[in-house]
C-alpha cells in the first residue's frame, strides 16, 4: 500500500516535473545537466519572505523563511499558508537576510547577514511553494564587504554591494583636542547575478571638499546601489553627517575613539555618491537643495529608473523615513533640484508621511507603503509627475510596521504585498494599480513575534 | 574564648558527655606506605573497652583514656596488626600511626569492603560524579577530556588545545556552572591556569556536582559545579616527571617534588607544567572555506589550520606545616603562570585571523589552614585565601585578510584580467582581523577567601557554616587609542556570600541528610568622574559615586538512603539566584563576548533523584549502577546567543555574542552509569545523560499563546554516550611489567544552533573513538603509554561549526622517584 503510494507520487512528480519542464523558456545554465525539477517553470511565482524573531517579539533578528507562491493562490481568499511551521525555505543567516530576485522572480539572490556564512551570495532557482534550489557558485562577499553587508540589485544581471567608514583626525590629547577633519572611505564590489561571481571592486576616499571636511561632514554609511539607464554610472545612497567641529568632545571609554557633537540641524542636503560603471572609478558627490535627509535606504531598494530615463530616490535612513522622492537626471547624472515629490504634502497628512518602502509601476505611477509620524503601516498609489497620492485603507494599518520591510512584487497591472502584524495573522494584499482595485488573497498564518516583510 | 566553649557545652548538654580530671584525648592519622590514610582502621586500647575507626581520611579520635601507659592494637582487614605503646599525660595528645598493607597475595580471598573518598562522595545524598586522575595522569590525557567522559559532562571547546571552553552539565552552563580549584573559583588563578592546562598530575581528584551544591562550594551557580582538588599530599618524600609528544607538534612536560620533614612537619610540595602546540591540524567540513580569485566559495576546503600557536607554562609552589599540633595543615602558596595564545578566527571559522593574539598571565599568593578539633573537639576550622593579580593583553592590528590556504586573498577576477587591471589583495573592512584594529591590557586584582567552620554536636550530627567574599578590581587600558583614565566611570564588585549547612546521619548511618541555605549579597560602588571641560581643554572633576546592592536567600536539602545492602536512594533539591557575571555583563574582548547591561539575575529551581548500586559482586565479575532523573526549572535563563543580534549605533561587523536572558525554560532528563569489572583485568564503563531543554514562555505580553513553547533550546547539545574499557595484561614482555589497553568512545547526538533549523544550521552527530597503552616497567618508576585519539578521523563539532583536531597520535614517558632523602 505504502508503496503504491509512493510510486503514484513519484510518477505524478516526473509527469508534472517533465510536462512543465519541457515548456520552459530558458534554463538557466544551458551547460548543466540538471534534475528536471531544478528548472525554472513558467508559472510567475510570487515569493512571500517573513523575518523571524530571536529574542524579542518583532525583533525580525531570527532568520528569513520564504515560500512561492503562483498568482492564483495569492488572490485566492481560501488559500491559506503557514510559512512557521516546517513549510518554507529557511535562510541559514540568523538575521534578516538581504534578499533580491530578478525581474520575472525565477531566481531569489541572497547576501547572508551575520552568521557562519555572513557576507556569502547565494542564488537560488524559484521552483514553487518550498522549492528553491541552489544555482551557481557561491560567492564570498565577506572579504570586501564584511559579514553583515549592505547589497541590492542594482541592475537586472548585477548586483552591488557597498560599504563605508569613517576616520576623525584631530590634534592634541583628549579632552584638549582641536577637531582636524573625518575620512569616510568608501569601499564597492559588484557582483555578476547570472553567473555568479566578483566582477570588479574599489576602494576609495569620499572626495569632501576642504570646505567641506573643515564644516564636520563625513559619511558613515552607504547602501541602495542603483545603475543608470546609460548603464556608465552608479547612484549610491549616503547616509550624510555632520559634527560641529567647535562643539565639545566626547571620548568613548572603551575604543577610545574621540569624537564631536552633531550638527545635523546644519546639514546642506542629501548626497548621493556617483562612481563609474563599470570600473567603479571616479567619485563624485551630488548634492540636493530640495531635501536634507541620508537616501541610504535600510532593508530595501529606494531607487528606481522610470520610462523618461531619471531615477527617482526616496529618502530615509535606517528606520527613520521620510516624505521626499528626489530625481537625478539621466543627462548631467546630477540632481535636478527643481524636482521633489513631498508625501506629507500629497496626501494632505499634517504628520510626516515617512516612505518606509516603494516601487515605482510605470506611467508614472508607484506604490508606497509608510507611516505616519513612525507610526502605523500604509499603502498609497503616488504620481511622481501629477505629485499626488492616492491613500488604499487595509484593515491591518494601525497594527502594522515596516521597519524590517524589504520588497514589494509587481506583475503586470498588480501589485502584491504580505501584510501581517507582529505575532498575529494577516493576507497577501493584490491591488491592480489599473484599476485602483484592493483585493484581499490569500491567508498568512504567523507565528509568536514574527512577521512577513516581502513579496518578489 | 571561654564564652564560646561554654555555648558550644551548652549545645551539647543533651549529648552524654562526661569529663574526668585526668583524661586524655588521643588523635591523630593512621597511614599506608604510601602515605595515604587508610580507613575503616580498628585502634583498640589493650585491655580496655576504648575503641575507635579511622574515617575516610585515616583520621581517628579516642576520647577519655586515663592517664597513663597503654598498648594500642590497631588492625584492619587490609592491614598487617600492630601495637603501639601509648603513655597518656595531657589532655590532648597527638599521634600519628604508620602501617603496613597486606600483599596483594595474602589479601585475595578477602573482600574487602572499605568506601573510597570516591565512593563515600557518591553515595553521600548530592548528585555527584568524582573523577580519579591517577590513572589518567600517566596517559596523554587532558584535564578536558577527563571531564569530558564523565556522565552529565559536556565540554564544548572552540577548537584545539587551549581553545575557549565551555562547560555543559546536564544542559546547565555557562554562569550556573562553578568553576573551582580547592573551592576557589578558577577564575581567580587567571586565563593562564586553567582546565586546559593544569596536567592531571597536578590534580588529586574532580568533583562534579551536577544541580545542588555542598557548602564548601557554594556561589551564584545553580547548574552545578567542578570542583579540581589538587594533590595535598606531602607525607612523604616523591617526585615525578613526565614529557609526552605528539601530533601538531604538541609537546607537554611536568614535574613535580614533595618534601617533608617527619620532625618538623615542614613540608614543601612544588610542580610545574609546560604546554606547547601548533594546534595545526587540519579542517576539512563544510564551514572549511576558500575563496579564489573571481570571488568564488569553495566549501569542504582541506586546510591546515595556522596562527593557532598555544604556549603555557606554570608553576605551584607551597611550604607549609602538616599534622602539627596547631594545624593539620598549613600552606603558603605561589601560583605563576604564564600564556601565550594565538587566535585562529572568530566565533565561526568562516575567516582565519593571522596576527591576533593574547597573552595572560597570573601571579597568586593563597594561604590554606586546616585544623580539626580545634579549641575544643569536633570544630574544624579550614581557610582558604587566594589573592591574585592576573592580566590578560590582546593585540590584534593585521589588516591582510587570509584564506585558509595560509595565503592572503588575491582578488583578480576575469573583468579585471580582461581590463589589465593589476590583482588586489583583500584587506579588512574593519581595519583588523576582528573588527577595529585592538591592543588592550585588562588588569584583575581578585581576592577570594573561603572560611569553613564545622562543629561536630553529636555523632552524625554536623552543623557548618560558610564564608566567601569575593572582590574583583578591574583595570582596563587601551593601548592603541590611549582613555584618560580620570575621566572613567570605574565599577567595582564585592560579593559576600553566607551560607550554614546540617548534615544528619540517623537510623543507624543508613539515613544521610543535608540541608543547606544561602545568602547572597552583592554590592557595586560605581564612581562617575563627572568631568566638566573648559575652552581650553583643561577639565574639572565633579565625582559622584554610585552604590548599589542586592541580595538573595537560597535553599536546599539533599538525602541518601541506604534502602538495602548496597542500595542507595540519591536525593536532591535547590532553589537559588544567580547573579549575572561581570564577563556576561561588560563583556570580554579575548573572548568575543559583547556587554549586555540589561541582564538580570535568573532564578533557577533544581531536583535531583537517583540512586546507586554499588558493587555487586558475583566471583570475579562485578557491576556497579547508577542512574539519576533532573528536573531543572530556570527563570530569566541567562543563555549566549548563537550570533551577534545586537544591533550596535555603528552596526559594527564584528563576529561577536552577547549573554541575554532568555525568559523560563526547563530541562528535564535522565542519566546512567553501568560499571562491569571482571577480576583485576577488565574494566568497562557505559554512561549517557539525555535531556531536554525547553522554552517555556507560554504567552507572550498581550497574552497570545506563544508557538515556542515547549521548544527544544537551540544550541544545546542534549544527548551524550560515552564507553571506556580497560584490559590490563600482566608480566608482558618481562616479568613483573604491566601493560593497560585502553579504548574511550564519546557519542554526541546531532543539534540545531538556530530556533528554525535550516540546511546550514545543524551540528551533525559526532562519534569518536580513541584507543591507548600504557606499558609499567617492573622498576615500577617508569611508565611508558601511547594514545591514538580519535582513531577514524571524524570530523568533530563543538561550536557553531568550529572543527575540533582528526586522527592524532601522542606518546608519553612517566618517571617516579617515590622514596629518597
Amino acid at each position: 500500500m505504502k508503496k503504491n503510494l509512493f510510486k503514484t507520487v513519484l510518477f505524478g512528480a516526473l509527469v508534472a516535473s517533465v510536462s512543465l519542464g519541457s515548456c520552459s523558456k530558458d534554463s538557466g545554465n544551458p551547460g548543466e545537466v540538471a534534475p528536471p525539477e531544478e528548472k525554472p517553470t513558467d508559472t510567475r511565482w510570487i515569493t512571500l519572505t517573513a523575518a523571524l524573531k530571536l529574542t524579542n517579539d518583532g525583533d525580525g533578528n531570527g532568520g528569513t523563511m520564504a515560500y512561492a507562491i503562483s498568482p492564483d493562490e495569492a488572490i485566492n481568499p481560501a488559500f491559506e499558508l503557514d510559512i512557521f511551521n516546517g513549510k518554507g525555505l529557511k535562510f541559514d543567516s540568523p538575521r534578516t537576510s538581504r534578499i533580491q530576485a530578478s525581474a520575472d522572480g525565477k531566481y531569489l539572490y541572497d547576501i547572508q547577514y551575520t552568521g557562519t556564512d555572513g557576507g556569502i551570495f547565494q542564488k537560488f532557482a524559484v521552483n514553487g511553494a518550498e522549492k528553491y534550489v541552489k544555482n551557481g557558485n557561491e560567492v564570498n562577499a565577506s572579504i570586501i564587504l564584511g559579514t553583515s553587508p549592505r547589497w541590492v540589485k542594482s541592475a537586472e544581471g548585477i548586483g552591488i554591494g557597498v560599504s563605508a567608514s569613517t576616520e576623525t583626525a584631530f590634534t592634541g590629547t583628549f579632552p584638549a583636542v582641536t577637531f582636524g577633519s573625518i575620512t569616510s572611505t568608501a569601499t564597492v564590489a559588484s557582483i555578476n547575478l547570472d553567473n555568479p561571481s566578483i566582477l570588479n571592486t574599489a576602494s576609495f576616499t569620499i572626495p569632501f571638499t576642504q570646505e567641506q571636511l573643515a564644516q564636520g561632514y563625513s559619511i558613515g554609511r552607504i547602501d541602495v546601489p542603483i545603475i543608470n539607464q546609460a548603464k556608465n554610472k552608479v547612484y549610491i545612497g549616503c547616509n550624510i553627517s555632520k559634527v560641529n567641529p567647535k562643539g565639545t568632545p566626547s571620548q568613548n571609554q572603551e575604543t577610545g575613539v574621540v569624537s564631536w557633537p552633531s550638527d545635523a540641524a546644519n546639514i546642506a542636503g542629501t548626497v548621493t555618491l556617483v562612481i563609474d560603471y563599470p570600473s567603479l572609478k571616479n567619485p563624485k558627490l551630488i548634492w540636493s537643495t530640495q531635501s536634507k535627509y541620508g537616501n541610504n535606504g535600510y532593508r530595501t531598494m529606494t531607487q528606481y529608473i522610470a520610462e523618461d530615463g531619471h531615477v527617482y530616490q526616496s529618502t530615509g535612513a535606517n528606520t527613520t523615513s521620510y516624505p521626499h522622492i528626489l530625481r537625478i537626471d539621466k543627462n548631467t547624472n546630477d540632481y535636478d533640484n527643481s524636482y521633489v515629490f513631498d508625501l506629507s504634502k500629497a496626501l494632505g497628512v499634517s504628520g510626516l508621511a515617512g516612505i518606509k518602502a516603494w516601487k515605482y509601476l510605470g506611467e508614472g505611477k508607484a506604490f508606497v507603503l509608510y507611516d505616519i509620524d513612525k507610526k502605523g503601516g500604509y499603502l498609497a498609489l503616488i504620481d511622481i509627475n501629477a505629485k499626488t497620492a492616492t491613500k488604499i485603507a487595509t484593515e491591518y494599518e494601525s497594527k502594522l510596521n515596516f521597519d524590517q520591510q524589504q520588497s514589494i512584487a509587481h506583475v503586470g497591472d498588480n501589485v502584491y504585498v504580505p501584510l501581517t502584524p507582529i505575532s498575529e495573522a494577516g493576507n497577501v494584499f493584490v491591488y491592480n494599480w489599473k484599476t485602483g482595485k484592493l483585493t484581499k488573497g490569500a491567508k498568512l498564518l504567523n507565528g509568536t513575534g514574527h512577521r512577513y516583510i516581502g513579496a518578489y | 574564648m571561654e564564652q564560646i566553649k561554654y555555648i558550644l557545652t551548652l549545645a551539647l548538654s543533651c549529648s552524654f558527655y562526661f569529663t574526668y580530671a585526668q583524661v586524655a584525648r588521643i588523635s591523630g592519622i593512621v597511614r599506608d606506605n604510601e602515605g595515604k590514610g587508610v580507613s575503616h582502621v580498628t585502634i583498640q586500647i589493650r585491655n580496655s573497652k576504648l575503641a575507635t575507626m579511622t574515617d575516610a581520611q585515616g583520621h581517628y579520635q579516642l576520647v577519655d583514656v586515663p592517664y597513663g601507659d597503654h598498648v594500642l592494637f590497631i588492625s584492619s582487614l587490609e592491614l598487617q596488626a600492630k601495637e603501639v605503646s601509648l603513655r597518656a599525660h595531657q589532655k590532648n595528645q597527638h599521634l600519628n600511626i604508620h602501617v603496613d598493607t597486606k600483599n596483594k597475595n595474602d589479601l585475595e580471598e578477602v573482600k574487602v569492603e572499605r568506601n573510597s573518598t570516591k565512593r563515600e562522595m557518591e553515595i553521600g545524598g548530592f548528585a555527584v560524579a568524582v573523577i580519579e586522575t591517577k590513572e589518567a595522569a600517566l596517559r596523554n590525557l587532558t584535564t578536558n577530556e577527563l571531564l569530558d567522559r564523565a556522565v552529565g559532562v559536556r565540554v564544548r571547546q572552540n577548537g584545539g588545545v587551549g581553545s575557549q571552553i565551555e562547560y555543559n552539565l546536564n544542559g546547565m552552563s555557562g554562569s550556573t556552572i562553578g568553576l573551582f580549584l580547592d573551592g576557589i573559583e578558577i577564575s581567580t588563578y587567571g586565563s593562564s591556569f586553567n582546565l586546559n592546562n593544569i596536567p592531571p598530575a597536578m590534580i588529586e581528584r574532580i568533583e562534579v556536582y551536577k544541580g545542588v551544591l555542598p557548602s564548601h562550594l557554594t556561589g551564584d551557580y545553580v547548574g552545578g559545579a567542578i570542583n579540581v582538588v589538587m594533590k595535598k599530599d606531602a607525607a612523604h618524600n616523591n617526585a615525578t616527571i613526565a614529557t609526552s609528544y605528539g601530533s601538531f607538534n604538541t609537546f607537554n612536560a611536568d614535574a613535580s617534588l614533595t618534601l617533608r620533614d617527619k620532625k618538623t612537619g615542614l613540608s614543601f610540595r612544588g610542580s610545574g607544567f609546560y604546554t606547547y602546540t601548533d594546534n595545526s591540524y587540519e579542517m576539512w567540513g563544510k564551514f572549511s572555506k576558500y575563496t579564489d580569485r573571481n570571488g568564488i566559495l569553495t566549501r569542504d576546503f582541506r586546510a591546515k589550520r595556522f596562527n593557532d600557536t598555544y604556549r603555557s607554562a606554570g608553576g605551584r609552589f607551597e611550604v607549609g606545616f602538616t599534622d602539627v599540633k596547631w594545624a593539620d595543615q598549613f600552606f603558603l602558596g605561589y601560583n605563576i603562570s604564564d600564556t601565550y595564545k594565538e587566535i585562529p578566527h572568530g566565533t565561526t571559522t568562516s575567516q582565519p585571523y593571522v596576527g591576533r593574539f593574547s597573552e595572560y598571565n597570573a601571579h597568586v599568593f593563597s594561604l590554606n589552614y586546616n585544623k580539626r578539633n580545634l579549641f575544643v573537639d569536633g570544630l574544624t576550622l579550614n581557610v582558604n585565601a587566594v589573592r591574585s593579580k592576573r592580566s590578560t593583553y590582546v593585540q590584534d592590528t593585521v589588516t591582510t585578510l587570509y584564506n585558509w590556504d595560509g595565503n592572503p586573498v588575491v582578488l583578480h577576477t576575469d573583468f579585471m584580467i580582461e581590463n589589465g587591471l593589476p590583482p588586489i589583495t583583500m584587506k579588512s573592512p574593519n581595519g583588523a582581523q576582528q573588527g577595529l584594529p585592538t591592543i588592550t591590557q585588562v588588569d584583575r586584582t581578585i581576592t577570594n577567601v573561603r572560611s569553613n567552620l564545622g562543629y561536630m554536636i553529636l555523632p552524625g550530627h554536623r552543623v557548618s557554616l560558610n564564608h566567601k567574599l569575593e572582590k574583583t578590581d578591574r583595570d582596563d587600558t587601551n593601548l592603541l587609542r590611549p582613555v584618560n583614565k580620570d575621566l572613567r566611570t570605574l565599577t567595582a564588585l564585592t560579593k559576600h556570600i553566607v551560607s550554614a549547612n546540617y548534615e544528619a546521619q540517623t537510623f543507624n548511618n543508613k539515613l544521610k541528610t543535608n540541608i543547606l541555605v544561602k545568602y547572597t549579597a552583592n554590592s557595586t560602588r560605581q564612581s562617575n568622574p563627572n568631568p566638566t571641560y573648559n575652552a581650553d581643554g583643561s577639565y574639572t572633576l565633579d565625582p559622584e559615586t554610585k552604590k548599589t546592592f542586592s541580595d538573595n536567600f537560597g535553599y536546599g536539602a539533599t538525602l541518601s538512603y541506604n534502602i538495602l545492602p548496597k542500595f542507595f536512594l540519591i536525593t536532591s533539591m535547590e532553589n537559588g539566584k544567580i547573579m549575572p557575571s561581570e564577563e556576561q555583563m561588560f563583556g570580554n574582548l579575548e573572548t568575543n563576548i559583547l556587554p549586555n547591561l540589561n541582564l538580570t539575575p535568573e532564578k533557577n529551581i533544581n531536583y535531583n533523584l537517583g540512586f546507586r548500586l554499588a558493587n555487586l559482586d558475583f566471583g570475579q565479575h562485578k557491576f556497579s549502577f547508577y542512574g539519576s532523573a533532573f528536573w531543572r526549572n530556570g527563570y530569566d535563563k541567562i543563555t549566549r546567543q548563537t550570533v551577534d543580534s545586537i544591533v550596535t549605533d555603528s552596526d559594527l561587523d564584528i563576529q561577536a555574542s552577547a549573554f541575554v536572558n532568555l525568559g523560563r525554560t526547563q530541562s528535564r532528563g535522565v542519566e546512567a552509569e553501568l560499571i562491569y569489572v571482571f577480576g583485576n583485568k577488565l574494566n568497562v564503563m557505559l554512561n549517557f545523560s539525555k535531556f531536554n531543554a525547553l522554552y517555556k514562555r507560554q504567552y507572550d505580553e498581550a497574552g497570545r499563546a506563544d508557538d515556542r513553547y515547549n521548544l527544544q533550546i537551540p544550541n544545546e547539545p542534549y544527548f551524550t554516550v560515552n564507553a571506556n574499557a580497560q584490559y590490563r595484561l600482566d608480566n608482558i614482555f618481562q616479568k613483573r611489567a604491566i601493560m593497560n589497553l585502553y579504548y574511550n568512545m564519546g557519542y554526541v547526538g546531532n543539534y540545531d544552533i538556530a530556533w528554525h533549523p535550516s540546511e546550514g544550521s545543524l551540528t551533525p552527530s559526532q562519534f569518536a573513538h580513541d584507543l591507548g597503552l600504557s606499558y609499567r616497567f617492573p622498576s615500577g618508576k617508569l611508565v611508558a603509554s601511547f594514545d591514538a585519539k580519535n582513531i577514524f578521523n571524524a570530523a568533530l563539532y563543538d561550536n557553531f561549526g568550529v572543527q575540533k583536531p582528526g586522527r592524532a597520535f601522542y606518546i608519553k614517558l612517566n618517571y617516579t622517584i617515590s622514596k629518597f632523602l
